[in-house]
C-alpha cells in the first residue's frame, strides 16, 4: 500500500504533538503513574544567552552511583550548575544545527564525595567530532584549556558552532585514561535544520521513540582507590597515587551509566537518583495495512568508554544510517556493530507486524511453551503467554510475567558476553531490552495513539 | 590498476614458487590479477637457486635486514625522566646486503619500504635475527612461506604491488615475532607518482604522517629466550606510536603543517589490540583500509569518503585517513588512541602525537613553484625555460606548467617569460604575469599559434605585462584575472610590469609587486570615477582588494600590505612574492647588498620576513620576527647568474 507524502506529514505532526505532551510530563518530575514509563532521550536544551548562543553551565562533580548487585561506586561526572544531585553521565545536550554552543565548565571545591567538585588538579571538556572549538580561560593543558582546581572559581568557556547534525559525545580532555574512566562524559545531539523529527536531512523518525545509548565500563577498585585517597585528604594529582592504569579490570559495564536490569528502568527512576537516563528501547510496530505510516525508532549509540563493544539486538536487524555524526550515502542493514571507543552510530529500529497482518487480526491459538522456555530468570518472564503481538494468554501460576499488553521483548547487548554481568553475576552489565508494542490505534479519524493497554 | 581499467581489488602478493598456483579462492571472488604477479621467491636455506628469479622480468632490488637491537623508551611512570630498556628484533631497509652489518633497526620504525604500483621488486631479506623468520604482507594475498629464512641466511620475495596504499609486513613464523618488533611499513605509491595515496583526487595529499601503533610486554621482549615465554602470559606495559611513548618530557616529534594542507595519516596497527585513532578538532576522511579504497559507504569509486572522528583499526589493519589542517599558528592538534592505553596516569594515554600548525617559514614538506628569468636551465634532467613554472618537492624538480604547451613560445623579438606566479596545488590552476608584452596566441600578431583556442577568452592582440592571467586547469582555458590598466597600471613602460604575484582564488584578493616605483605623483583612476593618488616602491607588496569576492576585474581598492624598504631593501626590486598567514616571502631582481656576507641574499633566493607585522599605529615600520632569512636557494638547482635568477615564486 502506498501512502502520499501528505499522509506521512500528517502522521509526523500527530506524533510530534504527542512527543510534546510526553516531554512536558517526564521533564518536569511527574507524579508517579501520570505518564507511561519512558526512556526516550531527555534533552537538556541549555539556556539562550543574550547574544543568541545556547549556553550550558556545567560543573565537574563527584558522587555515587548504584549497581544492581547492591554495590555503590564512587564516580565523577558533569552536572548542571545548581542541580542538587550529582548525575551520571552528564546531561545530554540537545542543540539545533547552526546554533552557537557555549559551555562554561567549573570545578567547585571538593567538599566531600557527595556534593562537591572532583578532587583532580585540573579538568576540561573535549567535543570530539566538532570542528573549530575554541577554549578560553583556565590553564593550558595537553589537549585543551583546563579548569585549575587550585584557583577558586576558575572556569573555561568552550564555544563552537553546531555545524553538522548527528550524535556525538563530550568528555574530559584531561588525563583521559583516568577521568573518562571515572565517568567524565555525556551525550551531545545536534538536530538538523529541518527539525527535531529528523536524525539527518531526509531521515525522519518517531520522536516519541528516540534513544541515546552511551556505553562505558568501570573498574570499581580504581574508583575506590580514588575515593579513599580523597577521603584521606589528598588533593590534586596525589589523589591518583594508587591509581594504576595497567591494573584496570572492568567489572561493571553500563548503558547510560546504568547496568542491567537497572538499564530498563524508566528515566528518572526514583530508585536511581543519580542515574537519570534509562535505556529501554521501544518500538511501535507498523501494521502495513492500517493506513498509518509508523516511523522507525531512532537509536543513537555512543561509546564513551575505553574499550570497544560489539553491540547487537536480537529479534531483528537494524538500519545503520550514520557514523560519528556523518550520514552514509545509503543506509546499511546492520546487526552486530562494534562500537569502538569514542565512536557513535545512528540506527533506525522498526518492526513490521507481519503475523497480525497475515492472520487478519485473528491470532492463532498456541499452547503455552514449556516452562523452561518461559522463565527469564528467577521465575520471571517477559513472555505474554501468546506469540501474537498485542495478545496475552494465561501463564502457569508460578511464572511472573512482565508483559503489559502482549508486547515483545528482545535482548540488545554487548556480545562480548563477559560484559553482560554485574561483577560476574548475570544477566547484567551492558545489556538492555527492546520492547515492541502493537501498532498504533486510530482513536478517532486521523488521530493515532499507542494501544491504551500498553501504557 | 587492472588492465581492464576497473578497480583492481587484488592488493599485492608475496609469492613463493613452492606453492604452485596462488590464491585461487580469492581469485574467484575478485577480479583477475596481473599476469606479472606470477613470481618466484628464493631462500638460501632451501634448494632453490637464484637462477629461478632471473627468469622473471627485470626486477628492482630492495634489501631488508632483520636483526636485534635495544630501544630506550621514555618511561611513562616518571614522565620520561628515565628510560625503559627494551630488547627487540626489527627490520631495517639497507642499500645492500653488505650494509646489514652496520644497520641499526628501530622499534616501531615508521620508515616505509616505498614501492611503486606495477613495478616488480625482489625484496631480499638478510636474516641476522638469530632465529628463522619469514616475510609476509599482512592481510594480503599470496601463498604463505612456512619455511622461512634460516638464521644467518638470506632470501628474497618477489612482489608486484597492483593497488597503491599503506600496508604492513611482518614475520609470522611465530606469533611472538611481531610482538618482538619484526614488522614494518610498506607504502605503495601510485604509478602516477606519490602525490596521492591511490591515484584518486580524494587521496591527493600535501604531506603524509606515518603512524605505527604498537605495544610492548617488556617481560616478553627482555626475556633471555622470548620463545620460552608462554604467549598466554602476554601483558603489555608500554604503548607506542612510532616506537615512542608520550610522556611529559619526551614526545613523538610533531609534524609541522600549514593551514589548509591535506595531511594523509597512514595508520598501521601493528599491535595485537584493536585500536581507535582520533584527531581532536579535525575530521578524518576515511580514504582506505588495508589499501582498499573506501567511499562514502563503499558505493562507488570517486565518491567523497565519509569523514569520521574515530578510525577503528583491528589488530593488523592499516588505514589511510585524510585531514585538512585547520588552526592558528602554533596550535597543536592531537592524534591519539581513544582506547587510552597507558601505563601511568597523567599522560592522557601514551599513544599520542601532534600535528602542529606552522608558526612561520617553510615546512619540511613545502613545495616551491618558481619561474626563471630569461634563461633555460637543465635542472636535474628537466629542462626548465623562463616561460615555464617548475615545482620543487624537496627532492626533484618537475615541470608544473609548461608555457610552450599553452602558446607561450618565444618567437623572434618576442620573449615569453613568466615573471610572477601563483598556483592552486589542488586544482592545478595557475595565475601568472609576463615579464614583457607578448602577442596573444591566435591574435592578429600570432594567428597561427597552435594553442590559440586556449586564449579565445582574452581580448586584444597583446598579452600585457601589467596584467594577470589565469589558467583554469579544469577547462584548459586562459582568462584575464586582473587587468592592470584598469587599476592604474599603464603599459607605457615596464615600470608598471607586475613582476610578483600572490592571489587568493576565493576572495580574489591579488597581491603583487611592480618592476618600478609607482610614483606617488601618479594619479590612479579607480572605478568609482574619481581619481586618487597611490604610490608604491618596487620593494613594496601591493594589494588589490576587489569589492566583489572573486571578481578581481571589477571595482576595488589598492593598499600596501608590506613595505620591505623598512627591512633594509633599497632598490633591489622585489620580483617574486609569496604570502603565508604569518610571513612575507620574496625574491629580488638585484643582489641584496646588506649584509654582504652572512646571510648573503642572492637574487635566486626565496627570502622570508617571518612573522611579518605591518606598521603598527603610530609607526611606519614593518617588522619581522628576527632578521630576514633565506628559505630556499635556487642555485642548488642550477638556476645561477643574472639570467636564470628566479623571478617568480609560489609556495604550495
Amino acid at each position: 500500500m502506498a501512502f502520499s507524502t501528505r499522509n506521512k506529514l500528517a502522521a509526523i505532526i500527530a506524533v510530534a504533538a504527542m512527543a510534546g505532551g510526553l516531554a512536558a510530563v517526564t521533564g518536569g518530575g511527574s507524579p508517579a503513574g501520570a505518564a507511561p514509563a519512558t526512556s526516550t532521550v531527555i534533552c537538556d536544551n541549555g539556556t539562550v544567552a543574550p547574544d543568541g548562543a545556547i549556553e550550558y553551565n556545567l560543573e565537574a562533580r563527584d558522587g555515587y552511583i548504584q549497581e544492581p548487585d547492591g554495590n555503590t561506586v564512587y564516580a565523577w561526572s558533569y552536572t548542571s550548575v545548581g542541580q542538587p544531585l550529582f548525575q551520571f553521565p552528564g546531561p545530554t545536550m540537545c542543540i539545533d544545527e547552526g546554533a552557537t554552543v557555549r559551555v562554561v565548565l567549573t570545578n567547585p571545591d571538593h567538599v566531600d564525595n557527595l556534593s562537591g567538585g572532583i578532587p583532580a588538579a585540573t579538568t576540561s571538556i573535549l567535543f570530539p567530532g566538532q570542528v573549530g572549538v575554541t577554549a578560553t580561560g583556565g590553564v593550558a593543558g595537553l589537549l585543551t584549556q583546563e579548569v585549575d582546581s587550585a584557583v577558586p572559581g576558575d572556569s573555561v568557556t568552550y564555544e563552537f558552532v553546531a555545524s553538522a547534525p548527528g550524535t556525538y559525545i563530550y568528555q574530559s580532555g584531561t588525563d583521559q585514561a583516568v577521568q573518562v574512566q571515572m565517568g567524565m562524559f555525556g551525550g551531545l545531539i545536534i538536530y538538523p535544520a529541518v527539525g527535531r523529527g529528523f536524525a539527518y536531512d531526509g531521515e525522519p523518525f518517531d520522536t516519541t521513540h528516540e534513544y541515546l545509548l552511551l556505553f562505558h565500563e568501570m573498574d570499581p577498585d580504581l574508583h575506590t582507590e580514588v575515593e579513599l585517597a580523597s577521603r584521606n585528604g589528598l588533593v590534586g594529582d596525589a589523589v591518583l597515587s594508587n591509581y594504576h592504569p595497567l591494573d584496570r579490570k572492568s567489572r561493571y559495564w553500563t548503558i547510560n551509566g546504568r547496568s542491567f536490569p537497572d538499564v530498563i528502568a524508566p528515566n528518572n527512576a526514583p530508585t536511581l537518583p543519580t542515574q537519570p537516563y534509562g535505556g529501554l528501547v521501544r518500538v511501535n510496530a507498523d501494521d502495513p495495512t492500517d493506513g498509518f505510516d509508523q516511523l522507525p525508532s531512532l537509536v543513537r549509540y555512543g561509546n564513551a568508554g575505553l574499550e570497544n563493544h560489539p553491540f547487537h539486538p536480537h529479534g531483528n536487524t537494524l538500519r545503520l544510517i550514520a557514523q560519528d555524526g556523518r550520514p552514509f550515502p545509503d543506509e546499511i542493514e546492520a546487526y552486530t556493530k562494534t562500537v569502538a571507543a569514542g565512536q557513535t552510530f545512528d540506527l533506525l529500529a522498526s518492526w513490521e507486524d507481519v503475523e497480525a497482518w497475515q492472520g487478519n487480526g485473528a491470532p492463532t491459538p498456541i499452547n503455552v511453551p514449556a516452562l523452561d522456555n518461559l522463565v527469564f530468570k528467577g521465575g520471571a518472564s517477559f513472555y505474554s503467554g501468546d506469540p501474537n503481538l498485542g495478545q496475552k494468554q494465561d501463564l502457569p501460576a508460578t511464572v511472573t510475567s512482565y508483559s503489559v499488553c502482549g508486547e515483545y521483548y528482545f535482548p540488545w547487548h554487548s556480545h562480548a558476553l563477559q560484559e553482560i554481568v554485574n561483577y560476574n553475576e548475570g544477566f547484567g552489565g551492558m545489556l538492555t531490552l527492546w520492547r515492541v508494542d502493537p501498532p498504533m490505534e486510530e482513536v478517532s479519524p486521523g488521530v493515532w495513539q499507542p494501544t491504551a493497554a500498553c501504557n | 590498476m587492472a588492465a581492464d581499467g576497473g578497480l583492481q581489488l587484488m592488493t599485492m602478493s608475496f609469492t613463493t614458487r613452492t606453492d604452485g598456483p596462488m590464491n585461487t579462492k580469492r581469485q574467484k571472488t575478485r577480479r583477475p590479477r596481473l599476469t606479472a604477479l606470477v613470481a618466484a621467491a628464493l631462500f638460501a636455506s632451501i634448494a632453490v637457486t637464484t637462477a629461478n628469479v632471473s627468469s622473471a622480468a627485470a626486477a628492482t632490488d630492495k634489501w631488508l635486514c632483520a636483526k636485534g637491537g635495544t630501544a630506550s623508551i621514555a618511561n611513562p611512570a616518571d614522565g620520561g625522566l628515565t628510560n625503559v630498556s627494551v630488547s627487540f628484533t626489527g627490520f631495517v631497509e639497507v642499500p645492500s646486503a653488505a650494509d646489514c652489518a652496520t644497520a641499526v633497526p628501530r622499534l616501531g620504525d615508521p620508515t616505509p619500504v616505498r614501492l611503486t604500483e606495477g613495478v616488480t621488486y625482489n625484496i631480499h631479506v638478510v636474516n641476522q635475527a638469530g632465529f628463522a623468520i619469514n616475510l609476509v604482507g599482512v592481510g594480503l594475498s599470496g601463498a604463505p612461506d612456512l619455511i622461512g629464512i634460516a638464521p644467518g641466511a638470506s632470501g628474497a620475495y618477489e612482489v608486484t604491488p597492483v593497488v597503491p596504499g599503506t600496508y604492513m609486513y611482518e614475520s609470522d613464523l611465530d606469533p611472538r615475532h611481531s610482538l618482538l618488533g619484526l614488522h614494518g611499513v610498506i607504502v605503495v605509491d601510485p604509478a602516477a607518482g606519490p602525490t596521492s595515496a591511490h591515484g584518486t583526487a580524494v587521496s591527493t595529499y600535501d604531506t603524509e604522517q606515518i603512524i605505527v601503533i604498537t605495544e610492548v610486554d617488556v617481560d616478553l621482549n627482555n626475556a633471555v629466550d622470548p620463545f620460552a615465554v608462554d604467549s598466554l602470559a602476554y601483558d603489555p606495559d608500554l604503548f607506542l606510536i612510532n616506537g615512542q611513548t608520550n610522556t611529559t618530557n619526551v614526545q613523538v616529534p610533531p609534524l609541522v603543517v600549514d593551514p589548509g594542507e591535506r595531511v594523509l595519516l597512514r595508520y598501521i596497527n601493528a599491535s595485537p589490540a584493536n585500536n581507535t585513532m582520533t584527531v581532536v578538532g579535525l575530521r578524518q576522511e576515511l580514504v582506505a583500509f588495508d589499501g582498499e579504497i573506501q567511499e562514502g559507504s563503499a558505493v562507488g569509486v570517486g565518491e567523497t569518503p565519509l569523514d569520521v572522528s574515530n578510525v577503528f583499526l583491528s589488530a593488523g589493519q592499516t588505514a589511510d585517513a585524510m585531514v585538512t589542517v585547520f588552526g592558528s599558528p602554533g596550535q597543536k592538534i592531537p592524534i591519539y588512541n581513544r582506547n587510552l592505553l597507558t601505563s601511568a596516569v597523567g599522560d592522557n594515554g601514551a599513544q599520542l602525537m601532534f600535528l602542529q600548525v606552522n608558526t612561520g617559514g617553510l615546512t619540511a614538506h613545502s613545495k616551491i613553484y618558481f619561474s626563471l628569468n630569461n634563461a633555460v636551465r637543465n635542472m636535474g634532467g628537466v629542462v626548465i625555460r623562463d616561460e615555464d613554472v617548475a615545482r620543487w618537492d624537496g627532492t626533484n624538480v618537475t615541470m608544473f606548467f609548461q608555457g610552450s604547451a599553452h602558446g607561450l613560445i618565444d618567437n623572434g623579438a618576442n620573449l615569453a617569460d613568466i615573471d610572477g606566479v601563483d598556483v592552486d596545488r589542488i586544482t592545478g590552476d595557475v595565475w601568472f604575469s609576463l615579464r614583457q608584452d607578448f602577442p596573444r596566441p591566435g591574435g592578429a600578431l600570432d594567428p597561427s599559434n597552435p594553442h590559440a583556442a586556449e586564449w579565445v577568452g582574452v581580448a586584444g592582440d597583446v598579452l600585457q605585462e601589467n596584467d594577470v592571467f589565469r589558467y583554469d586547469a579544469s577547462t584548459g582555458l586562459m582568462s584575464i584575472w586582473l587587468d592592470g590598466s584598469a587599476i592604474g597600471l599603464n603599459d607605457l613602460s615596464n615600470i608598471h610590469d607586475i613582476n610578483g604575484l600572490d592571489v587568493d582564488p576565493v576572495t580574489g584578493v591579488t597581491n603583487f609587486t611592480t618592476n618600478g616605483n609607482i610614483s606617488p605623483f601618479h594619479n590612479v583612476p579607480l572605478f568609482t570615477g574619481s581619481t586618487t593618488t597611490f604610490g608604491a616602491m618596487n620593494e613594496d607588496v601591493i594589494r588589490w582588494t576587489p569589492d566583489v569576492a572573486a571578481a578581481p576585474s571589477g571595482a576595488g581598492s589598492l593598499s600596501v600590505v608590506a613595505d620591505l624598504s623598512d627591512l633594509g631593501l633599497a632598490g633591489e626590486n622585489i620580483d617574486a612574492v609569496a604570502l603565508t598567514p604569518t610571513d612575507v616571502m620574496f625574491s629580488t631582481t638585484n643582489e641584496y647588498p646588506n649584509p654582504p656576507a652572512t646571510p648573503d641574499f642572492d637574487r635566486d633566493d626565496l627570502v622570508a620576513c617571518l612573522g611579518h607585522q605591518p606598521p603598527a599605529a603610530g609607526s611606519v615600520t614593518d617588522t619581522c620576527f628576527g632578521p630576514l632569512s633565506v628559505q630556499f636557494d635556487a642555485d642548488t638547482l642550477n638556476a645561477g647568474g643574472i639570467a636564470g635568477q628566479v623571478d617568480a615564486y609560489a609556495i604550495g
